[in-house]
C-alpha cells in the first residue's frame, strides 16, 4: 500500500513540476540562447517593437526573446513579416514560403559548444526550407541548422558545427502536420540527435573537436532573410546552449502543449 | 480586435525594375528599411527573372491603384525615395515588361498563373 502511495505521490509531483515548469528554467545559469512564444504579449508589428500586435492577422517586427538573453528577433523590412495568427486557443506565426522571415543581432555563443533547438512547428509543403539557424553548418565552422523539407536526400536535417557531413537526418520529409521537433548537438562530445514528437529519428556521432560554436545572427524561417523561406508555422522555439537530455524532457511536453499536440 | 491589414498583396518584379520597385515600395510602406523589399531574383518565367514579395496590406496601400495617383512622401521615406523612379515602377504595373500584381490570392498559385517557377539554386547544408 506504501508503495502505491509513493508512486501516486511521486506521479503529483512530477505532474506540478510539469505544470509549474517553463523553459526559463534552462536559462537559469546563464546559458545563452532564446526563448520565443508568438503571443501577442510578445510581439509587435514594427521591428522596433512600438507598436503591438492585437489582433489575428497583425503582421510581426518585432518577436521578443523571454530567456533574459536579450535575442529579440526582428524583421525591418514590412513585406518580410510573418503574421500572427490564433484560433482562440493556440498562437503562432505564419510564413507565406514567399519572404518572411525573423532575425537576431549577432549572439556570442563563445563560451559554448552543445545546442538544443525545439519547436512546434507545422510544416506547409516539402520543399527545403530553415527552422532556424546560425548559418550553413557546411559552410561557418561553429555553425548550427535545423531545415525542414527536401534536404540532403529529401529529408529533414539537424547540425552543428562546421565540416560538411556534421548533420543528421530525419528520415522522412512529412508535411501538413503540427510535429514538435528537437534537434540536439554538441561539438565537444559528436552528438548529432533529431526527434520529433519526444522520439528519436535518427542520431550519430561525428568526430568531436574542441571548437565552440560561432558568433553569428539568429535567422529564423530563413536563411538570412533571403532564401529558404518557411511555408508553415510556428507555435514557439527554444534554443539552449546545453545538449542536456533533461532540456528536450521537460522542453517538448511544454512546446506540445503550445501548439495542441499530444505526445 | 480586428487587423488592419485586411488585403494581402503579390508581387513579381522583373529583375530590371528592382531599383525602381523599391522606391515604390519604400513610398507605399511602412518602413525606411523598405527600400529593400526587393534585393534578388528568385523566380523566372524561363525568359526573365523576377524578384517577389507577399504582404499583408492595409486598404490604403491600394488607394493609388484606384486613383492612378501616388501618395505624399511619407516620414520614413524623406530624404531617401525617388519620387520618379516609384513613379516609373506605378506606370509599369501590370503592363507588359512590367511590376506584376495580384491581391487577396494565395501567392503560389498566382506565381504559377503568371508562369513563373522558383530558380533553383544549390544551397549548402
Amino acid at each position: 500500500m506504501n508503495l502505491i502511495n509513493n508512486s501516486l505521490l511521486a506521479y503529483y509531483v512530477r505532474r506540478a513540476r510539469r505544470s509549474t515548469w517553463t523553459p526559463a528554467a534552462l536559462f537559469a545559469e546563464g546559458q545563452q540562447g532564446a526563448w520565443y512564444e508568438p503571443k501577442p504579449q510578445y510581439l509587435f508589428q514594427d521591428a522596433a517593437g512600438t507598436v503591438p500586435v492585437t489582433a489575428d492577422g497583425d503582421p510581426v517586427g518585432y518577436m521578443q526573446d523571454l530567456s533574459g538573453n536579450g535575442n529579440h528577433a526582428t524583421q525591418s523590412t514590412s513585406a518580410a513579416r510573418p503574421i500572427y495568427r490564433t484560433d482562440g486557443t493556440l498562437h503562432w506565426l505564419k510564413f507565406d514560403g514567399v519572404d518572411d522571415g525573423l532575425q537576431t543581432g549577432v549572439i556570442d555563443y563563445s563560451s559554448a559548444s552543445s545546442i538544443t533547438v525545439m519547436a512546434p512547428v507545422y510544416k506547409g509543403r516539402t520543399d527545403s526550407a530553415i527552422l532556424t539557424e546560425s548559418g550553413p553548418v557546411g559552410a561557418n565552422t561553429g555553425g548550427y541548422l535545423f531545415g525542414l523539407g527536401s534536404f540532403s536526400s529529401s529529408q529533414d536535417v539537424f547540425g552543428v558545427n562546421g565540416a560538411t557531413g556534421d548533420i543528421v537526418r530525419s528520415g522522412e520529409n512529412v508535411v501538413e502536420e503540427i510535429a514538435i521537433w528537437t534537434g540536439r548537438g554538441s561539438i565537444s562530445s559528436g552528438l548529432r540527435e533529431i526527434r520529433k514528437n519526444a522520439s528519436t529519428l535518427n542520431t550519430t556521432t561525428v568526430p568531436a573537436t574542441p571548437d565552440v560554436l560561432g558568433n553569428r545572427n539568429l535567422n529564423i524561417g530563413a536563411r538570412g532573410q533571403s532564401s529558404l523561406f518557411l511555408k508553415g508555422r510556428i507555435f514557439g522555439l527554444v534554443i539552449v546552449t546545453s545538449a542536456d537530455e533533461g532540456v528536450y524532457q521537460l522542453g517538448e511536453p511544454y512546446l506540445a502543449e503550445l501548439a495542441g499536440v499530444q505526445l | 480586435m480586428t487587423t488592419q491589414y485586411t488585403h494581402r498583396v503579390t508581387i513579381a518584379v522583373p529583375a530590371p525594375l528592382i531599383p525602381d520597385a523599391n522606391h515604390l515600395a519604400l513610398l507605399l510602406g511602412e518602413s525606411s528599411a523598405d527600400i529593400e523589399t526587393f534585393n534578388q531574383a528568385s523566380y523566372t518565367d524561363g525568359t526573365t527573372e523576377y524578384a517577389v514579395a507577399h504582404t499583408v496590406v492595409k486598404p490604403v496601400f491600394l488607394g493609388p491603384t484606384q486613383t492612378g495617383e501616388l501618395p505624399e512622401t511619407p516620414p520614413h521615406a524623406e530624404g531617401l525615395l525617388d519620387r520618379e523612379a516609384a513613379q516609373r515602377a506605378f506606370d509599369s504595373l501590370n503592363q507588359s515588361g512590367g511590376i506584376l500584381m495580384a491581391v487577396d490570392v494565395d501567392p503560389h498559385t498566382q506565381f504559377a498563373e503568371w508562369g513563373l517557377s522558383r530558380i533553383e539554386s544549390e544551397e549548402p547544408v
